[in-house]
C-alpha cells in the first residue's frame, strides 16, 4: 500500500505515542490491507523513522507527524 | 433555570432520527431556549424560542464529520448575532454535535456546560474512522463537561472542568497559526515565529497554535504568550476533519485562557475556522495573511472535496478579514483572481529574514565532509518534498549535469510525501552517492549547510514567496530559481542569481553549470544577495509596518458601529 496513506491513517487514529499506539491487526482492518502487505509497509516506514513499533502495536513518530503535516503546506 | 439547549435536531423543525423527539421532550420538560444548528429560521413553539444557527455553505465534503464541523463553525460565527444571551444560566449540548457548540458558548458566556447523552457511539456499534472520531469527541466532551446527563437512563454525573487559565487577563495581538515551534513544517511557521517574537517587543502578543505529542504546553515569556492545543485529543476521519477538530479546540483555548485579543491575525486556511469564529464571538477585527492558496497550488483546478473545503475557507478568510496581507505581487494577483478581492483590501508585505539568527550558525570544522568530498561543489536544495517544489526537476537536472562532470554534489534537504519517489528516481538514474537526501534538518543545520553550499537551487513550480531564497541570500550564496511567484521578485536575474523557466531540467542544469563554471561570478552574486536582504528584508521593518496597519484598523474599528447580541453577555 502507499506508505503515505498508512501514515495518514495513523494520524487520523491519533496513534502518536505509546499510550495511543494501535494494534497492527486492528490497523489491517481499518486500512483494508492484508497483514503481510501492511507489515512490509510498516517495516519501510520504521526504517525511515516515521513510525515506532512496540511489540504488536504501532504509532507515528514526531518525524512521521511532521511528514503528514507537510502535505498541507 | 433558564437553559440554552444546543442541538442539531429538534422535533418538528429538523430531524433525521429519534434524537429530534428526545431533544424536544427534554426541552419541553426543562424549558429555556434552543439554538438549532443547521437551521436558518427563528420561531416559537409551545412558548419555546428556537433560534437557528444558520445553514452551512454548500461545500463538497468527503464525509458526514467534515460536513458537521462546517455546520458547527457556521453556528459559532452566527450565534453572536442571533442569540440573546440575557437571562441564560446554563448551556446544555445535546449529543456530540450540539455539545461541541455548547461547550464553546459556555466558555464565551461564562456559564456552566452540561452535556446530554442519549446514545453513545459505542452502543450504536459503528466502525471505521467516522465512528472512531465520534467516540473520541464523546470522550472529550465527557471529560470537559461540568455535568454529564445520560438522558435515557436519567443518570447525572458531575465532573471537573478544565484547568485554570494560564495567562493573565492580558490583551493584545492574537496570531492564529497551525505552525509554531515545535510544530514547524514550512515557511509559514518560520514567518509567524519571527513576527511574533519581534512584535512582542512592541505589544503583548499571543500565538494560538498546536503542539506535538508530549509537547503541548503554554508559555508566557515577557510580552509573548503561546497557547497550544493538543490536536490529538480527537481522532479524525482525515486531514481536513483533523484541522476542523483542532480549530474547535483553539477557540475554546482562547476563551478559557484569559487572553483577550484586540486584533486577530490569522495565517492561512488551516486556522481560519477558529479565527473567524473568534472574530465574531469576541467582536474584534480580523487580519489575514495568505501565505499560499489552493487555487494557486492546483493552477486554478478545484475538483476534490478537500480542495473545495480549503478553497472555501481561504475565500471566507479573505472575505471576513479587515485587511489581507500577501507576501508578493504575484500572490496579490493570485488572491484577487481566486477570491474576487478588491485590490485596496490587499497589502503586499514580504517575508523577512533574521540575519542575526542566520549569522549565529557557523559550520564546525570538518562539517562539510558530512555532505561532500573536498573536491566536490555542493548544489543545495532545502524544502518540502512535494510536487510544487519541483525537486523532481532538480533530480533530472542533476542527472544531466552528472553525465557531463563529476565535481558536483547535490544535497537535498527536507522531507515530504514525494521523498521515496525522489530517492527512487535518483537510484534508478544511477546517481548513487552524488545525490544526498538528508531528510528533515533543523534550522541550525539548514543555516550551516547553506554556508557550506556553492549554489542554492529552488526549482519550484509554485512558490508564493520562497523564504529559502532569502536564507540563501543571507548566507551570501547565489540562487538558481524558477521564474515563478515570489521567486521572480526576490531573485534579480543575473544580479543575485539566475532565473529559469519552471519544469525545465535542461535550463536548470545549464544555469547551475554556468555558476559552477564561473565561481567568481557566483561569489559576487552571493554578496549582492546578502546586501539586498540587508536592505529590504529585515523582520524589524516588516513588523513595524504590520503594527502601523493594526493601528489603522483599530481606529476604523472604533468608529464602525459593529453590533452583536453578545454585547449583552458578560465580558468573556
Amino acid at each position: 500500500m502507499d506508505p503515505f496513506e498508512l501514515l495518514k491513517a495513523l494520524h487520523a487514529l491519533a496513534a502518536v505515542d505509546e499510550a495511543r499506539a494501535i494494534e497492527v491487526a486492528k490497523l489491517c482492518g481499518i486500512v483494508g490491507v492484508p497483514p503481510e502487505e501492511l507489515n512490509e509497509t510498516l517495516k519501510s516506514l520504521r526504517e525511515m523513522n516515521y513510525v515506532v513499533l512496540v511489540e504488536n502495536r504501532v504509532f507515528l513518530s514526531e518525524l512521521g507527524i511532521l511528514k503528514v503535516s507537510s502535505f498541507f503546506c | 433555570m433558564s437553559i440554552l439547549h444546543v442541538t442539531s435536531e429538534l422535533e418538528p423543525l429538523k430531524r433525521s432520527g429519534l434524537l429530534a423527539s428526545w431533544v424536544w421532550d427534554s426541552v419541553r420538560r426543562e424549558g429555556g431556549k434552543v439554538l438549532l444548528i443547521g437551521y436558518d429560521g427563528r420561531t416559537v413553539i409551545d412558548g419555546i424560542e428556537v433560534v437557528g444557527g444558520g445553514s452551512a455553505p454548500r461545500v463538497a465534503t468527503s464525509d458526514t464529520v467534515e460536513w458537521t464541523f462546517i455546520e458547527l463553525f457556521t453556528a459559532l460565527a452566527e450565534a453572536p448575532y442571533r442569540l440573546d444571551p440575557r437571562g441564560l444560566k446554563v448551556v446544555e449540548g445535546h449529543e456530540w454535535m450540539g455539545a461541541l457548540i455548547a461547550y464553546i458558548l459556555s466558555k464565551r458566556l461564562n456559564l456552566p456546560f452540561r452535556y446530554s447523552v442519549y446514545t453513545r457511539e459505542e452502543e450504536r456499534g459503528g466502525s471505521g474512522l467516522v465512528s472512531e472520531t465520534v467516540k473520541s469527541i464523546e470522550f472529550f466532551l465527557e471529560a470537559e463537561a461540568d455535568e454529564v446527563v445520560e438522558k435515557l437512563k436519567g443518570r447525572v454525573s458531575r465532573r471537573q472542568t478544565a484547568g485554570a487559565p494560564i495567562a493573565a487577563r492580558a490583551s493584545g495581538v492574537l496570531h492564529v497559526s497551525w505552525e509554531y515551534p515545535p510544530h514547524v513544517v514550512g515557511g509559514l511557521g518560520r514567518a509567524v515565529t519571527s513576527i511574533a517574537r519581534r512584535m512582542a517587543a512592541h505589544t503583548t502578543t499571543c500565538v494560538l497554535t498546536i503542539g506535538l505529542p508530549g509537547r503541548v504546553y503554554d508559555e508566557t515569556n515577557d510580552n509573548l504568550v503561546v497557547l497550544r492545543v493538543d490536536p490529538f485529543r480527537l481522532r479524525s476521519t482525515g486531514l481536513v476533519s483533523w484541522v476542523y477538530a483542532f480549530n474547535l479546540l483553539m477557540i475554546a483555548k482562547v476563551l478559557e485562557s484569559g487572553f483577550r485579543p484586540k486584533i486577530i491575525h490569522a495565517h492561512d486556511w488551516l486556522s481560519a475556522p477558529a479565527a473567524i469564529a473568534l472574530k465574531h464571538l469576541l467582536k474584534v477585527p480580523l487580519i489575514a495573511t495568505m501565505h499560499a492558496t489552493e487555487y494557486g497550488r492546483s493552477r486554478g483546478s478545484i475538483y476534490t472535496p478537500m480542495q473545495s473545503q480549503i478553497h472555501y475557507w481561504e475565500w471566507r478568510l479573505t472575505y471576513e478579514a479587515w485587511r489581507v496581507f500577501v507576501c508578493s505581487h504575484s500572490m496579490k494577483d493570485e488572491v484577487m483572481a481566486a477570491f474576487s478581492l478588491p485590490p485596496d483590501k490587499l497589502t503586499v508585505l514580504p517575508n523577512g529574514i533574521d540575519l542575526e539568527e542566520v549569522d549565529a550558525h557557523t559550520p564546525a570544522p570538518g562539517e562539510r565532509d558530512r555532505y561532500a568530498l573536498p573536491w566536490e561543489r555542493i548544489v543545495f536544495f532545502a524544502g518540502r518534498h512535494v510536487y510544487d517544489k519541483g525537486v523532481d526537476t532538480l533530480v533530472e537536472a542533476a542527472r544531466a549535469i552528472l553525465s557531463r562532470r563529476g565535481d558536483a554534489k547535490f544535497v537535498i534537504a527536507g522531507d515530504g510525501p514525494m521523498r521515496m519517489h525522489l530517492e527512487w528516481m535518483a537510484r534508478s538514474y544511477g546517481l548513487g552517492s552524488k545525490v544526498l537526501f538528508t531528510g528533515r534538518i533543523s534550522d541550525s543545520e539548514l543555516y550551516r549547510a547553506m554556508r557550506l553550499a556553492d549554489i542554492v537551487v529552488i526549482p519550484s513550480r509554485y512558490e508564493p514567496f520562497g523564504i529559502v531564497a532569502l536564507e540563501a541570500m543571507a548566507a551570501a550564496k547565489p540562487v538558481v530559481a524558477s521564474r515563478v511567484g515570489g521567486l521572480a521578485e526576490i531573485v534579480e536575474d543575473g544580479v543575485t542569481g539566475l532565473l529559469v523557466p519552471p519544469e525545465d531540467p535542461g535550463a536548470l542544469a545549464a544555469a547551475i553549470e554556468h555558476l559552477l563554471n564561473n565561481p567568481e561570478l557566483a561569489r559576487e552574486m552571493g554578496l549582492r544577495g546578502r546586501r539586498r536582504v540587508e536592505e529590504l528584508y529585515r523582520w524589524d521593518k516588516i513588523v513595524r509596518y504590520l503594527l502601523h496597519v493594526y493601528r489603522r484598523v483599530l481606529e476604523e474599528y472604533s468608529v464602525c458601529g459593529w453590533r452583536a447580541l453578545f454585547d449583552y453577555a458578560q465580558p468573556a
